[in-house]
């Protein structure tokens, strides 16, 4: 189940943007735990001391006490992977191609028309490998990975090595059984012993994929037209 | 020295210089689609060894032998690889010189170690265990190198063609050396031969190597030639745009003129209908930001307003991130080019209802993806030069298309085109990078 906050210091706001929030989960038919804050103060301590998880804030910018450009920049490093929808009164912003968290902003005065696409846009890129389990079962001891968790798969002598951000998995099987196991079009072989996760590949620059852990591989010139390829199709399909 | 050995050697030395032949042609064809599977490859090399042998049994000529082996290795290169017909003839050719010489080389030095100096003399038949040895020891060396090549298989058209020629000097000088020493005795006639032969190859890779040389410069001056009139066309278009406004605000000081005195006058039906037909070609030039960079925001307006015209349906749905190192012209380039094809297909649908044209363009992680869809009423035809247009005889679509690849080039970025259903898509993918800017 994925989960959502919306932050706003107006009640009348949040309870707006959760309807709007809530249609959008409901013709995507998507289950969502929804939180909401009234202080930009009580969901920086709920991610930082209480370790809560989101995939998706709903912020406003103009709050008392922490505004949501400070939130932002603080709780990025507790949740890499967080999408923040900002909402905001003025109409001059524009994401900056640093700002990896920012996914959009929202002007409040169109707030009915441009809320749902932004939010559409978002889950959509949210639900991606979002309930799948890979599980690797080494000498009776059962592991679980999510695939969305996965960065990249190598390969280790016969075997395989599953590396994500809480560390590697080996796996007792070469690396063409696990793409075949895991069986999703986001696994692409960029060289013959290396698979990685599109969703994670940041840019591809002089044959070199470049992933958002900051790992960077070289492509083979075998794959690399089909790499690209790849992910032109993928992102193309999904957009 | 017995049949079945001579036979059994035959086949041996045949099938390692065959497979060794095919494995190294393909790694310099720069095939990479067949994967690395060398299965067809030894089949082909088994088979001929086995032919060279039913040959042998019929006592057919060496030299007849070696032209069939050459002439099998072709014909399968050929039609396996579907390559340059010219270059597959040429690798062939040049494998059969080398592999001759190698074994003259190692008739050589066997003779040398073993101190037969007249073994450039003996028939076949003749040939002692230190020979065979040399014979077996050059085509092991020759696979061994052909699957390492194999094995690593990246190299540049230029890289190869450097190889060869480097490989036609060390001939010629392993041959000076040869003709220079006087303990086996070579005839005249043989050098003589060898050297020529060692000339032409490096004659031959100089030229080819020119060639590339030359198509690239082509290639770079076509594609200047071609940018230069793109931009042309994309300025005119938007300087025409430009004017347009620029009269309309000195119209404007007029109207503001005419109004002034209308009003004064209290004549307010007669004003008010001045300014509702003032406000018809105002519509015409709308300024809706779409990516907050001037010039493509009114390339995508102007478009828009070519599609309303067109009676074509549009929704514009753009995510553009500020500071990337994309410049404006390249994404002019991508998007001009796009949405004029777009725009063409579109006219040409008989059902109104259904022209319609749909650009998104997103950012996802560092890297830009831009989608057009549109309706079409038939497929287009994609070739390896691109798009063609449905006119015939405007070159400048293909044009067009060459130059969105062009552009995306420089971002690490392709374009790949879809027809279905009668809806064209085509989606570019760049990679970019933030870019500070002082301010």
């Amino acid at each position: 189940m994925i989960r959502i906050a919306i932050c706003d210091d107006e009640l009348s706001s949040i309870k707006s943007n959760e309807v709007l929030l809530q249609r959008c989960l409901s013709e995507n038919k998507i289950l969502a735990e929804i939180n909401t804050y009234s202080r930009s103060d009580a969901l920086l301590y709920d991610v930082m001391e209480d370790k809560f998880y989101y995939d998706l804030i709903l912020l406003d910018i103009e709050m008392p006490n922490v505004s949501g450009m400070e939130l932002a920049e603080k709780i990025k490093p507790h949740l890499p992977n967080i999408k923040i929808i900002f909402i905001t009164s003025h109409i001059e912003y524009a994401i900056d191609a640093f700002e990896l968290s920012i996914f959009r902003y929202v002007p409040k005065t169109e707030c009915d028309a441009r809320l749902p696409v932004a939010l559409n846009d978002a889950l959509r890129l949210i639900q991606i490998e979002v309930d799948k389990i890979y599980t690797v079962s080494n000498n009776a001891r059962l592991e679980k990975v999510l695939y969305k968790d996965i960065l990249y798969i190598q390969r280790d002598g016969k075997n395989a090595a599953i590396s994500s951000p809480t560390g590697m998995i080996k796996v007792r099987k070469s690396l063409q059984q696990v793409y075949e196991e895991l069986n999703t079009q986001e696994f692409i072989y960029i060289d013959r012993g290396i698979i990685v996760n599109i969703i994670h590949v940041m840019k591809i620059k002089d044959s070199t994929a470049f992933l958002k852990s900051g790992d960077i591989f070289p492509i083979s010139r075998r794959h690399l037209q089909e790499v690209k390829e790849k992910i032109n199709t993928y992102w193309g399909e999904i957009l | 020295m017995s049949d079945i050995l001579l036979y059994g050697s035959l086949a041996l030395f045949t099938f390692m210089q065959v497979f060794a032949t095919l494995i190294a042609i393909k790694v310099f064809l720069l095939i990479q689609s067949n994967g690395k599977s060398i299965i067809p490859e030894l089949i082909a090399a088994l088979s001929l060894s086995v032919l060279t042998v039913l040959l042998q049994c019929f006592a057919v000529g060496d030299l007849a032998v070696l032209v069939v082996q050459s002439v099998c290795i072709a014909v399968f290169a050929l039609y396996y690889y579907l390559h340059d017909r010219q270059k597959v003839l040429l690798y062939v050719f040049f494998y059969t010189v080398v592999l001759t010489f190698l074994d003259f080389a190692a008739l050589i030095i066997s003779g040398f170690v073993s101190g037969d100096y007249m073994v450039l003399l003996m028939s076949k038949e003749e040939y002692g265990g230190i020979q065979i040895i040399f014979l077996f020891g050059v085509r092991f060396l020759f696979l061994l190198f052909a699957l390492a090549i194999h094995k690593k298989s990246d190299f540049s058209q230029k890289q190869i063609h450097k190889a060869f020629g480097y490989a036609g000097v060390l001939g010629l000088f392993s041959m000076i050396a040869l003709s220079q020493q006087k303990v086996i005795d070579i005839p005249a006639d043989t050098v003589f031969v060898w050297l020529i032969f060692f000339v032409i190859i490096i004659v031959v890779f100089i030229l080819l190597n020119m060639r590339t040389q030359i198509e690239l410069e082509k290639e770079i001056a076509y594609m200047r030639e071609m940018e230069k009139e793109l931009l042309e066309r994309e300025y005119a278009t938007l300087n025409n745009a430009y004017s347009i406004n620029a009269r309309m605000f000195h119209d404007f000081q007029n109207h503001a003129g005419v109004l002034r005195e209308l009003l004064n006058k209290a004549n307010y039906d007669e004003a008010v209908t001045y300014l509702n037909d003032l406000s018809e070609p105002l519509e015409t030039v709308s300024s809706t930001t779409w990516t907050g960079n001037e010039t493509i925001d009114y390339l995508i307006n102007s478009k828009l307003v070519a599609a309303d015209t067109g009676q074509i349906r549009t929704e514009i749905n753009v995510e553009f991130p500020r500071r990337t190192n994309i410049r404006a012209n390249d994404l002019c380039a991508i998007l001009g080019n796009l949405l004029d094809n777009a725009l063409e297909a579109c006219r040409e649908v008989s059902n109104k209802d259904d022209r319609f044209i749909e650009l998104t363009i997103r950012r996802i992680n560092n890297m830009l993806i831009i989608r057009l869809r549109n309706s079409a009423d038939r497929k287009p035809i994609i070739d390896e030069k691109g798009l063609q247009s449905t006119k015939t005889g405007s070159g400048v679509h293909g044009w067009g298309i060459k130059s969105v690849q062009t552009a995306a080039d420089r971002y690490d970025g392709i374009m790949k085109m879809d027809y279905s259903n009668h809806i064209f898509q085509a989606v570019v993918s760049l990679s970019f990078e933030g870019v500070e800017i002082k301010e």
